[in-house]
């Protein structure tokens, strides 16, 4: 080996260090691989970046090289163990957009001190046009060494992804795949909003994006929840920065239009695989929460804390929570251990010192009722805190009207909310309960009713004036004789005529629930 | 407006010549006031008049900017930033933090838009929030997160995770399948039915009278629904009450309120595996928390788990077992070395309760609170570790004693002074053993402590100080030696009298030499002084004649039959300058007699 060879590839590796000796404690949990339950965005980010890093010394070092040669021995193992510990639950994705660079779906962020390394990668993939490599644990040694011996064996400027894919089958490389681009004009996407049409469709395709927007938000924040809620069971990376995005991004949804936001709460949860509830509950509790006066950073704080409050079931058993039939008594134990569960599992994942205070009262509140008439039962006082009182109602209201949640059937919206003021100033708040009816309206979004025509439509949204609570908009489902319409049209129920009697009227509210007729379709 | 010049750094492309399109000729021109205003601010602090100048140049041209073309929208690249297609702003380091495009980049901003009507606070907002006081340990805080909670409707952006998620065209968004209500569209035909049945028939109990149960149709009958309810008030007073509740929540100390939280949990929970658990997260709460200096919520928690015990008396073993290994691993070297950091890290932060909590610990955490005052840097730092050692080494003293031996003298003189303070003469051995320590201070303070420890007796020791380096040492020796209490014989000074290189010490040290040999040897010394007046030399007359005359004068302050003596032999043998000295330490000699004499 030549000195200048070995110079450079000393440099190489000095590049790649300081970034993990750093962290030590982090250090340990590569070394460990498995052990990487209680990996969190910060350290995931290292991680990241530590990969680009490796991926980088390795593409370097087999440029000088030989694959079978020990140089390559350092960067090939420090890769796999990365891979370990990153993929250890699923395959994971090194992707390159529009020159930013991503682990899996979370942006890298990358530092003055590390972009050397990062513009070396993003380069080389830009320069194959590859939009993303993807590691599984299937990747071993000998695949890596190959993998990175493409990059010196074969031009960019002559050969395609395409051939650079099928070379990989040639040389039976393994548990490395490679990605296209993902390329997107930002302004066809976010720039522009309602086309003119010739028929002032203007309004309607504004609608039809805005609900658009709500739909991807609202899945967003599912995916995020689902994801914790899963790698908490599972012992994975956890990641609350892409949880933290989407509530920013619901936040402003809600504040442009709250009807559409509140609308898909109406998407009750059925099952616990799913995480609507969650979802519906961080909804709900940022609506109520925007309506009691909380600032825009505020929200997006509550929304977190509230999508978070059932984190603690991820300790219970999932064969306990889908059980059919009823609970035993060892089963509401463990159901009643959930929010002080939730406590202790969101303090490991964040830290005592970084666990927003919301997120735990959220966690430890939600069943604890303002008149301490739930659980967890305290022996010390204790003061339940806005959070705990507005989770408390966002909870309830979208678990009465759930048909899986605590192993009830499911009751119409306006019979919870009944239900829910008989127990006014007892289990809950009397003025966050009163906002919160005033949000979701006498006739809550998503109730079924049967209009003066005979016809069925679904309220959408509450009405403006609280003297007209009881004439909600609504959407027409069926004619008179119970067809259903498609694309029912909308009404406002304080509208009236000429000589001022009111165009429509409700003249009975239906239990949606008695006939298993799910709402929750006009909304989605 | 001319073109404006920045001083290297990141530029805006210049164009070869002026562009025909004047909406890029404006942008350019703005991106250059931009650099120069992110430069003088960085600089000189945003408040700089010279930064507030600049400042104002660049709201004034983006207002006049966005006032013709109603907005600014820029792509962000890793060192470019393109307006309309074009690289209009470029770094000469890809990576500068300095440069406008990487920090939007690095923040993985990939669309930043200025829309007309754009106040200067806003600018001043984004500016802040680019280059100036994010909290890199929040985990919270970004330039994403910064600008979104502002709710600034005049600046827009767009990342790279929405595009990236926008770009997956996956139908991410289904309807669940419930078992449960899975009622199709077509069963509403039978719904509304059987709702009409229902509501003739509630129709005419209510208009014979005979509903059994008393119940009320389910919102009038076939009439209106009327459920007699509208929307709720809500009091002015009550919002303000809900305001200030969120406020208060937003300002709450979060650790302090987590804390409270397990301390709950710690008193209320039954179920032992949760309560295992929760000793687990107390052992991860004393971590953070002595890592992040929060020592007064420290201080707390360790007085909560030693309490746990009373207060927990139906713990079952297993938990014990778990409270007793906590409290025993305390002082753990991982812990005491996340106390260092931070110290070390912070040296002003504040510092109450952290001697509380160290306090708390056994002696046995004697070996690693002298590890920490060994490494930690300031001297305040010090100061408490060494005031809890003072407190918790004193029935075990072994590991201060080794530390004596350490080659940082800060951590010997620390532990000297603890020492000092035990007022223990059996550590005099020990300190004594420093007579050759390297640093200077540690060697003033090892004869003061054998001053203090060895106030008699034995001088030896401390005439082999007078050898120091260092004058200030030496004369703390001699100091003690004069004194009287001492005992050395001639022996241990005569190698340092003799010695050529004692003529060159300073007069007022030969002369406390002197007193002090004379003090500690008694009549022993008196041959060497003889010589002294008695000897003549062609070299150093003069310097000869100054001991001579500084011996007579320690003879004559210390008088004795055989000192008289060697003084009336110097008055007879003596060069004119000796014998006059001899005279007058014969005269001071007798009056002290006589003094003597009269007082007795």
């Amino acid at each position: 080996m030549s000195d200048f060879k070995s110079k450079e590839a000393l440099v190489v590796y000095e590049q790649a260090r300081p970034i993990l000796t750093h962290e030590k404690s982090l250090s340990r949990k590569i070394a460990s691989g498995s052990e990487a339950g209680d990996i969190l965005d910060q350290q995931m980010a290292i991680l990241g970046i530590q990969l680009v890093t490796q991926l980088n010394v390795l593409i370097k070092t087999s440029y000088i090289y030989d694959r079978t040669n020990a140089a390559l021995d350092k960067p090939v193992d420090t890769m796999l163990t990365l891979i370990k510990t990153l993929a250890h639950d699923q395959p994971v994705t090194l992707r390159l957009q529009n020159d930013f660079l991503f682990l899996g779906d979370s942006h890298l962020k990358v530092t003055a001190q590390q972009m050397a390394v990062a513009t070396s990668i993003i380069n080389t993939l830009n320069a194959w046009k590859i939009g993303g490599v993807t590691f599984s644990l299937a990747a071993g040694s000998k695949d890596l060494r190959e993998f990175a011996a493409l990059f010196v064996s074969l031009d960019p400027h002559t050969k395609t992804i395409g051939d650079l894919r099928d070379e990989i089958t040639a040389r039976e490389i393994t548990g490395i795949e490679l990605e296209e681009p993902r390329q997107l004009d930002v302004q066809e996407r976010f720039g522009t909003e309602g086309n003119t049409g010739p028929n002032g469709t203007k309004d309607a395709n504004l609608k039809l994006q805005r609900k658009m927007k709500v739909k991807n938000g609202y899945a967003n924040v599912a995916g995020s929840v689902g994801a914790i809620t899963q790698a908490s069971r599972e012992g994975g990376t956890v990641s609350f920065k892409q949880a933290k995005r989407a509530i920013q991004n619901i936040v402003d949804l809600m504040m442009d239009d709250e009807a559409t936001v509140l609308g898909l709460t109406t998407l009750r949860c059925h099952d616990e695989y799913t995480h609507n509830h969650s979802v519906n509950v961080s909804l709900l509790s940022i609506a109520l929460a925007n309506r009691a006066g909380y600032p825009k950073a505020e929200l997006a704080d509550l929304g977190l804390a509230a999508l978070f409050h059932d984190l603690g079931k991820s300790t219970i058993p999932i064969e306990v929570l889908n059980k059919p039939g009823e609970f035993t008594d060892e089963d509401w134990v463990v159901m009643r251990n959930h929010p002080t569960e939730g406590v202790l599992s969101l303090s490991k994942l964040r830290g005592i010192t970084n666990l927003p205070g919301r997120m735990a009262a959220a966690s430890f509140e939600h069943h604890m009722n303002l008149d301490f008439s739930g659980y967890p039962k305290l022996t010390v006082p204790w003061t339940v805190s806005l959070t705990g009182r507005i989770l408390t109602i966002a909870d309830c209201y979208d678990a009465m009207t759930s048909s899986r949640v605590y192993r009830r059937e499911p009751m119409s919206p306006s019979k919870v909310l009944n239900m829910m003021f008989s127990k006014s100033g007892k289990a809950f708040d009397p003025v966050l309960l009163k906002l919160f009816v005033n949000c979701v309206g006498i006739i809550p979004i998503g109730s079924l009713v049967m209009l003066e025509t005979s016809e069925l439509a679904v309220v959408l949204k509450p009405a403006t004036d609280k003297t007209t609570a009881e004439r909600p908009f609504v959407r027409v489902i069926t004619d008179p004789q119970g067809n259903p319409v498609d694309q029912g049209r909308e009404i406002d129920l304080t509208e009236k005529d000429e000589s001022g009697d009111f165009h429509h009227s409700i003249i009975r509210l239906i239990d949606n629930t008695e006939y298993k007729f799910d709402t929750s379709r006009y909304f989605v | 407006m001319d073109e404006p010049k920045t001083d290297g750094g990141a530029l805006p492309i210049a164009p070869a010549k002026e562009p025909a399109n004047p909406e890029l000729a404006s942008v350019k021109r703005l991106l250059a006031l931009l650099d120069k205003t992110a430069k003088s601010s960085r600089t000189y602090g945003s408040t700089n008049p010279v930064a507030q100048k600049f400042f104002q140049q660049l709201f004034e041209g983006l207002t006049a900017h966005l006032a013709t073309y109603s907005k600014l929208a820029f792509l962000v690249q890793r060192s470019e930033l393109y307006f309309n297609g074009e690289a209009v702003y470029q770094s000469d380091q890809e990576s500068s933090n300095e440069s406008v495009a990487f920090k939007l980049y690095s923040d993985g901003i990939r669309e930043l838009t200025f829309l007309e009507g754009l106040p200067a606070e806003d600018l001043s907002y984004l500016l802040d929030s680019l280059w100036g006081s994010l909290d890199p340990n929040e985990d919270d805080d970004d330039i994403v997160t910064r600008l979104w909670s502002k709710n600034l409707s005049t600046i827009t952006m767009v990342t790279a995770e929405e595009i990236a998620k926008a770009s997956t065209g996956e139908d991410v968004f289904a309807l669940p399948t419930a078992e449960t209500m899975k009622a199709p569209e077509s069963s509403l035909r039978d719904l509304l039915d059987r709702e009409q049945t229902k509501a003739r028939k509630e129709k005419s109990l209510e208009a014979d009278g005979s509903n059994p149960l008393g119940e009320k149709p389910a919102g009038g009958g076939a009439g209106r629904f009327k459920s007699g309810q509208v929307g709720y008030e809500i009091s002015a007073e009550e919002l303000a009450s809900l305001v200030k509740e969120i406020e208060a929540e937003s300002k709450r100390d979060n650790t302090i309120y987590l804390l409270d939280m397990l301390t709950a949990i710690l008193a209320s929970e039954k179920s032992p595996a949760i309560l295992s658990k929760l000793f687990g997260l107390w052992e991860a709460a004393l971590d953070s928390l002595s890592a992040q200096g929060k020592w007064t919520a420290l201080d707390s928690v360790l007085g909560l788990l030693h309490a746990a015990a009373e207060v927990r008396p139906d713990l079952g073993d297993e938990n014990k077992k778990q409270l007793t290994a906590l409290l025993d691993n305390l002082a753990r070297p991982e812990r005491m070395k996340m106390i260092e950091i931070y110290l070390n890290k912070t040296p002003n932060a504040p510092t109450e309760g952290l001697p509380t909590v160290l306090l708390s610990l056994t002696p046995a955490a004697v070996p690693v609170l002298c590890t920490l005052l060994a490494n930690l840097e300031t001297p305040s730092h010090q100061a408490i570790i060494a005031e809890v050692l003072e407190t918790l080494a004193k029935d075990q003293p072994d590991p201060l004693l080794r530390g004596l031996s350490d080659r940082r003298p800060r951590y010997v003189k620390n532990l000297l002074t603890i020492l000092l303070k035990w007022n223990n003469p059996q550590f005099v051995d020990a300190i004594e053993k420093l007579v050759r320590y390297p640093d200077v201070q540690v060697r003033r303070e090892v004869v003061r402590a054998i001053g203090i420890y060895r106030p008699n007796g034995n001088g030896i020791k401390l005439v082999a100080f007078l050898n120091d380096t260092e004058e200030s040492v030496r004369l703390a020796a001699l100091k003690l030696l004069v004194t009287g209490q001492y005992k050395a014989p001639y022996a241990a000074w005569s190698p340092l009298v003799s010695a050529d290189t004692f003529i060159a010490r300073p007069h007022s040290e030969k002369r406390a030499m002197f007193l002090a040999m004379r003090a500690t040897s008694g009549d022993e010394a008196i041959p060497f002084f003889e010589g002294l007046f008695t000897e003549w030399s062609w070299t150093n007359r003069k310097k000869r004649e100054e001991l001579a005359t500084l011996a007579a004068e320690a003879l004559g302050k210390l008088p004795s039959s055989a000192a008289l003596t060697a003084l009336e032999l110097g008055q007879k043998k003596g060069s004119a300058t000796v014998r006059q000295a001899c005279t007058s330490a014969i005269a001071l000699a007798q009056r002290q007699q006589q003094l003597k004499q009269a007082a007795s």
